[in-house]
């Protein structure tokens, strides 16, 4: 019997990280937008870091951050939230840090694209800064801001080195489609492997596609 | 009541060959169309975007009705938000996800103890009757881009009224108009404002539009100046 666990658990992932990035991706864009000098180049490269970053550095900065006695590990511990590590959470988080700077780049050039006189319009208007963002800059950002979307989705269901640190290789609880094809290949069972390939490639296909539709809605 | 400017405002730009220098006095009355006439690149619409707050001068004041909306040496510089003033943008800036409607009801502004469905009622009323008094009552539920362009410049001024400004600002309002739609639409505009009664300015590089439209012109010429420019009017009140 063919276990769909890693599928499920890439889902979820992958879903619940998108959704995390897509609102701190937006809403920290927004956040940097009118930054300018060199605070903004020094905030830019910190966000930016984890795309350049490899993912085994990451996973061994969450280790360290959300391990046992790390900071953010104490504070989930304190929540009520111990042992993240190793766990499923692990694997969210793992996802969110690495596709986090593809929906925040996305976010800053579908908003540097907007027409600076509709947001100066909407302050002469007497619009709150709040208002012109959620009713004329995410409008016309939406297109950018969807693949953003589609583009974090796709990074964070292929994550490997992160995940792998983090949150380890324990079949039907952290393991993810890409562990369960390293896995597979390792141990010699091609036919396993194969089937996860064919499953990634085919998610992939479908979300570049949307990424591209969106992209093509971008002007227009 | 009155709207009142002095402004200096220095550009050091690498793209500049000399660096730009804006100095302008001049104040405007309720009721009266000011025309800033000049050629392109000679300030005018800076001018314009130091008073709305989207610019900001080097030195200076804005006063409007008495209140200070700029003053360099007592460190005030209210944001554009809360400065009153209505901008036409020469694109009109129509917001292209909102419906006519919308478009016109988004500088109506929820005022304290009001419930968020009395705000809708109101905003709706009011928009309501600035689109029917510019004639584009039937248009409301279109958007910017299914209407021709001197459809979009009557939902901009609509828009315009209804946020209840203390000031309009018009940059170059005729100029994405042909010339048949320009005569057409220029008495009216012009009584429109008249009606709405506050102090008017108008930037323009047609001395014939100005001509035509203003109680008052004045002149902006050499654009790239390191001396100050014509645009020295006495305030009034000043001596």
């Amino acid at each position: 019997m063919f276990d769909l666990a890693p599928l499920y658990i890439s889902l979820r992932a992958a879903l619940l990280s998108s959704a995390i990035v897509f609102v701190l991706g937006t809403v920290v864009a927004r956040l940097c937008y009118t930054m300018k000098g060199r605070g903004a180049t020094i905030v830019e490269t910190i966000l930016t870091l984890p795309l350049v970053l490899p993912p085994t550095v990451l996973g061994f900065f969450l280790l360290v951050l959300f391990g046992r006695n790390g900071p953010f590990g104490l504070l989930l511990a304190r929540m009520g939230l111990r042992g993240v590590v190793f766990s499923w959470q692990a694997t969210v988080i793992a996802a969110t840090v690495v596709s986090f700077p593809l929906m925040y780049r996305s976010a800053r050039g579908a908003f540097r694209q907007i027409d600076q006189e509709l947001i100066w319009a909407g302050r002469t208007l007497g619009m709150s800064e709040w208002k012109i963002f959620v009713r004329v800059m995410i409008p016309e950002a939406w297109p950018g801001l969807m693949a953003g979307l589609a583009l974090s989705f796709s990074r964070s269901l292929g994550e490997f080195g992160a995940t792998l640190m983090i949150a380890g290789n324990i079949p039907g609880k952290t393991q993810t489609m890409p562990m369960a094809i390293y896995f597979a290949t390792a141990g010699g069972d091609m036919r396993t492997a194969w089937i996860w390939v064919g499953i990634i490639v085919a998610i992939s296909c479908v979300s570049l596609a949307l990424t591209t539709h969106f992209d093509a809605g971008r002007k227009g | 009541m009155s709207l009142e400017a002095a402004l200096y405002l220095r550009l050091d730009s690498p793209d500049f060959y000399r660096p730009f220098v804006l100095e302008a006095q001049f104040s405007v009355a309720q009721g009266e169309i000011l025309g800033l006439l000049g050629p392109s690149g000679s300030g005018k619409s800076m001018t314009l975007k130091c008073i709305a707050g989207i610019i900001r001068p080097d030195r200076g004041h804005v006063r409007l009705n008495g209140r200070v909306l700029f003053d360099s040496e007592r460190k005030i510089d209210l944001p554009a938000r809360e400065r009153r003033v209505g901008y036409l943008f020469q694109s009109y800036a129509l917001f292209p996800h909102m419906s006519v409607i919308k478009n016109v009801a988004s500088g109506i502004g929820r005022s304290k103890g009001e419930s968020y469905r009395e705000w809708r009622q109101r905003a709706e009323r009011c928009s309501r009757q600035y689109m029917e008094m510019l004639h584009i009552g039937h248009l409301a539920s279109r958007y910017p881009r299914q209407i021709s362009g001197g459809q979009q410049q009557r939902v901009a001024l609509a828009r315009l009224f209804a946020s209840q400004p203390e000031a309009i600002l018009l940059d170059e309002p005729f100029s994405a108009l042909d010339a048949e739609l320009k005569d057409a639409i220029g008495d009216e505009l012009k009584k429109t404002l008249l009606s709405y009664g506050c102090p008017v300015i108008l930037v323009s590089h047609n001395e014939e539009e100005v001509s035509r439209f203003c109680s008052r012109t004045i002149r902006i010429r050499e654009g790239w100046l390191e001396s100050p420019s014509e645009l020295r009017v006495p305030a009034a009140g000043e001596g």
